[in-house]
């Protein structure tokens, strides 16, 4: 069975372009916004969650990476921001909070699959 | 400013007190001093009065021994030789004249008056005396004592003179006849002459009827110097009638005209009455100097004390202007002013610092730094509290540059404001240091606002970038088939197209906002005109049908830039039919209100699409907010943000009337040139439907 990844962003272009980067060697799940990410991360347990941070919805992608890296039970699951947030103080808060990975759009996507590769390892 | 006027009320005081006490010191000094200087007088007055009584009585004590002698001889010799020995009593008489030179001549007169022995005796034309009143008095009076008469004319000389006269008697002591020294009255006036009185004093001798005898100086040409004239004062007849030995008094109008202090005294022996005077102008000329002097002294203390309280009150009046300045400028000042005093306690608060703080005059003045700093810091949030004056004056020994010495603080509730904190060192002895408090919450606001808005435009520039150079990577890494790599382009070209909107709409929006109008080409035009052009060029999306354009009944002219407000039209028209993708009717129409106030003209839009809350409504206009969240229909979120600066501009109005699931009606309001009741009906409104036109 293979790893499952969830991408996270209201704009479908990009969960799309991230889908296609990462090929077919994962189980791609989608989330448009904070809330339902959380919910999916809650009941399919990804290995590894793509997260923007700027979305329509109560939450944004900072306070969903502070609920994920602070539940025991999701202690396993990876997160990698990709957002337009670009400033440094933007990516020291995302780094506080504990991501394991900060991509600033526009990003590479071939770069984005390696390194959610090399966190599969 | 109080202080102010009670230093110069003081200082008025102070100097008018100054004044009088100079004044009446010196009036009372000048007093006194006149008061000396008359007794002065009086003193000189009397003793000169006196000495002339001891004078004229010794002089006339001489005579009487004279004459005595004489008449012992003379009846001596009619004893002896039954008459008189004419030749040996000349001889006599010559001895005596000699021995007392004021006597002018002494001569003898037999029983019936004629002078026989004497002085200047013509034999062969005898004077008589037979009508003197002395001759009379003595042959008939056995009166052998001296009789001092008033001033006559001298039988023998012709001058006046003053007979000083003795009876003598025959040895059965029958009247014999009678001696008489004739003294010149000019030995009287020189003897007068002889007393030190001032250059305007006098002296007089009157006789006991108060007749003048003589007076030094004289005054001929005048009644009261004419001899036996009895003019005298008042003052004078009530004296001599009270019958007092002497006195001194004081008149104003004596007849030379000077104002005098009098002494007279009757002589001890002679019916004469002798009178001192001295003339103020002589006895006071001292003082006149000294008043002079003193009162010179006294108007230059009052002139120079003068000129010092006006020099004391224009200072004040322009320091007191310059305080009323300052006091204008910090009460003007919407930034707030500590100062701070020597001993480094709070001694000035500008009402603007109480106004920002909420705190009270008399909470702050008077307190030191470190309790006022901690006044301060109990307003602030705990997030942003306030470091304290010491922490800014170590800043400011520490760095140079004002800059480092302020600091940005934030009150809490209920003065929420953000406020930047100066410090300024003071360079004199009464100001150690001057905070100053400025509300920076507008700008502080304004650069959040900024930040936030780079931050949303980097986030909508750099998301359709993400797809832009993520696919185009891809398609550069990878082999696709053709149909996914049409799929892939037309991704990329349709984000290019929304960052190209973007990026124009972006511009447009900072152009409005930065010229506010200026680059607008105004002119008066129909707008119903420029809506109909906006529906004509717009091209529906989806093969969807023409919006409905209701022609209206009425003409309207507003005074805009077509061009603006084309930009505007379209906007809602595409609004209208991006927010209905389930199709339904987009119907643009106007509306004319009578009681529409500055706007009475409006465009309205409406569509029946997927509308909005009254949440989403009230952020329509912000840059970048989307009604829809699902990404799915397209758009920058700028538009209804252009839309409103160009009808602000235009000094119109937007309503929305929105219902979530049902659709939206946009009103754009804008002013009318001329009367708007003239360009329309009672109330202009949509027209019956079947008046529609499909353009």
């Amino acid at each position: 069975m293979s790893e499952k990844i969830l991408i996270v962003d209201d704009h479908s272009d990009i969960r799309h372009l991230i889908r296609i980067a990462l090929g077919k060697s994962f189980e791609i799940l989608e989330a448009e916004n904070g809330a339902s990410a959380l919910a999916m991360v809650r009941s399919t347990h990804p290995k590894v969650v793509i997260l923007d941070v700027m979305m329509s919805g109560e939450l944004d992608g900072f306070e969903v990476l502070e609920v994920i890296k602070g539940d025991a039970a999701l202690k396993d699951v990876r997160v990698v921001m990709v957002t337009a947030r670009g400033q440094s103080s933007d990516y020291d808060i995302g780094m506080a909070r504990g991501a394991d990975g900060y991509f600033i759009k526009p990003f590479s996507p071939m770069q984005l699959a390696q390194a959610i590769r090399e966190l599969m390892l | 400013m109080n202080a102010t006027l009670n230093f110069r009320a003081w200082l008025i005081i102070a100097l008018v007190l100054s004044n009088v006490v100079v004044i009446a010191i010196s009036g009372y000094w000048l007093q006194l001093s006149r008061q000396q200087h008359e007794l002065r007088a009086r003193t000189l007055t009397q003793s000169t009065a006196t000495a002339l009584d001891k004078n004229v009585s010794s002089s006339i004590q001489a005579i009487d021994l004279v004459l005595g002698t004489v008449a012992d001889e003379l009846e001596r010799q009619l004893s002896q030789k039954g008459g008189l020995d004419e030749n040996a009593t000349a001889a006599l008489l010559k001895k005596y004249e000699q021995r007392l030179p004021e006597i002018g001549a002494i001569r003898v007169a037999d029983q019936i008056g004629v002078v026989i022995v004497g002085q200047d005796v013509n034999k062969s034309h005898r004077a008589s005396w037979a009508d003197r009143d002395f001759f009379i008095h003595f042959r008939d009076h056995a009166d052998s004592r001296l009789r001092v008469s008033k001033p006559i004319i001298g039988r023998v000389t012709g001058k006046y003179i003053i007979s000083f006269s003795r009876r003598y008697n025959y040895p059965d002591g029958r009247f014999a006849g009678v001696m008489s020294a004739a003294v010149p009255l000019s030995n009287f006036t020189d003897l007068l002459s002889k007393f030190e009185l001032g250059s305007k004093g006098t002296l007089i001798l009157r006789d006991v009827d108060l007749g003048l005898i003589t007076r030094f100086p004289p005054i001929p040409d005048q009644q009261a110097g004419k001899i036996g004239d009895a003019g005298v004062s008042k003052s004078f007849r009530e004296l001599v009638a009270s019958g007092v030995a002497h006195s001194t008094y004081y008149i104003t109008n004596s007849p030379d005209g000077f104002e005098r202090i009098l002494t007279f005294r009757r002589l001890e022996n002679t019916p004469m009455f002798a009178i001192v005077g001295t003339a103020s102008d002589d006895y006071l000329s001292d003082w006149n100097r000294e008043r002079l002097k003193t009162w010179t002294l006294a108007c230059g203390f009052v002139l120079l004390s003068a000129i010092v309280g006006i020099f004391l009150l224009r200072l004040s009046h322009r320091e007191s202007e310059n305080a009323a300045q300052l006091n204008a400028i910090f009460a003007l000042s919407p930034d707030g002013f500590i100062s701070f005093d020597g001993r480094h306690r709070v001694k000035y608060v500008s009402p603007a610092f109480l106004h920002l703080t909420g705190l009270n005059e008399g909470d702050v003045i008077g307190i030191d730094e470190a309790v006022f700093s901690a006044k301060v810091a109990a307003l602030c949030v705990s997030s942003s509290s306030f470091n304290g004056i010491s922490a800014l004056q170590s800043i400011a020994s520490s760095e140079t540059g004002e800059h480092s010495r302020r600091e940005l603080i934030e009150l809490s509730a209920p003065n929420s404001r953000v406020l930047e904190v100066g410090l300024r060192l003071g360079h004199t002895e009464t100001v150690s240091e001057i905070l100053y408090f400025r509300d920076v919450t507008h700008e502080t606001e304004v650069n959040r606002m900024k930040s936030e808005f780079l931050s949303i435009a980097a986030h909508e520039l750099r998301t359709p970038m993400a797809s832009i150079f993520g696919f185009a990577e891809l398609l550069l890494a990878q082999e696709f088939d053709d149909e996914t790599r049409r799929d892939l382009l037309n991704t990329i070209y349709r984000q290019s197209v929304l960052m190209s909107s973007v990026i124009n709409e972006l511009l447009d929006l900072a152009r409005i906002e930065a010229r506010r109008g200026k680059d607008f080409n105004f002119e008066v035009l129909n707008p119903i005109e420029v809506v109909a052009e906006a529906t004509a060029s717009f091209k529906p999306p989806g093969g969807r049908g023409l919006p409905y354009l209701v022609v209206p009944d009425f003409v309207v002219q507003v005074r805009a830039d077509r061009k603006k407000l084309l930009q505007a039209a379209i906007n809602l028209i595409s609004n209208a039919y991006k927010y209905s993708p389930d199709g339904g009717d987009v119907t643009v129409s106007y509306r004319m209100e009578k009681d529409g106030g500055l706007t009475p003209f409006g465009i309205v839009v409406t569509d029946h699409g997927i509308g909005m809350t009254a949440e989403q409504q009230k952020r329509v206009f912000e840059r970048f907010y989307r009604a829809d969240s699902s990404g799915t229909i397209p758009g920058t979120g700028l538009g209804m943000s252009i839309v409103k600066e160009i009808i602000d501009i235009h000094g119109g109005r937007i309503d929305i009337l929105s219902v979530p699931g049902q659709g939206t009606t946009v009103t754009i309001w804008l002013p009318v040139l001329g009367d708007a009741a003239a360009q329309s009906q009672e109330q202009a409104d949509v027209p019956e439907i079947s008046s529609k036109l499909r353009t």
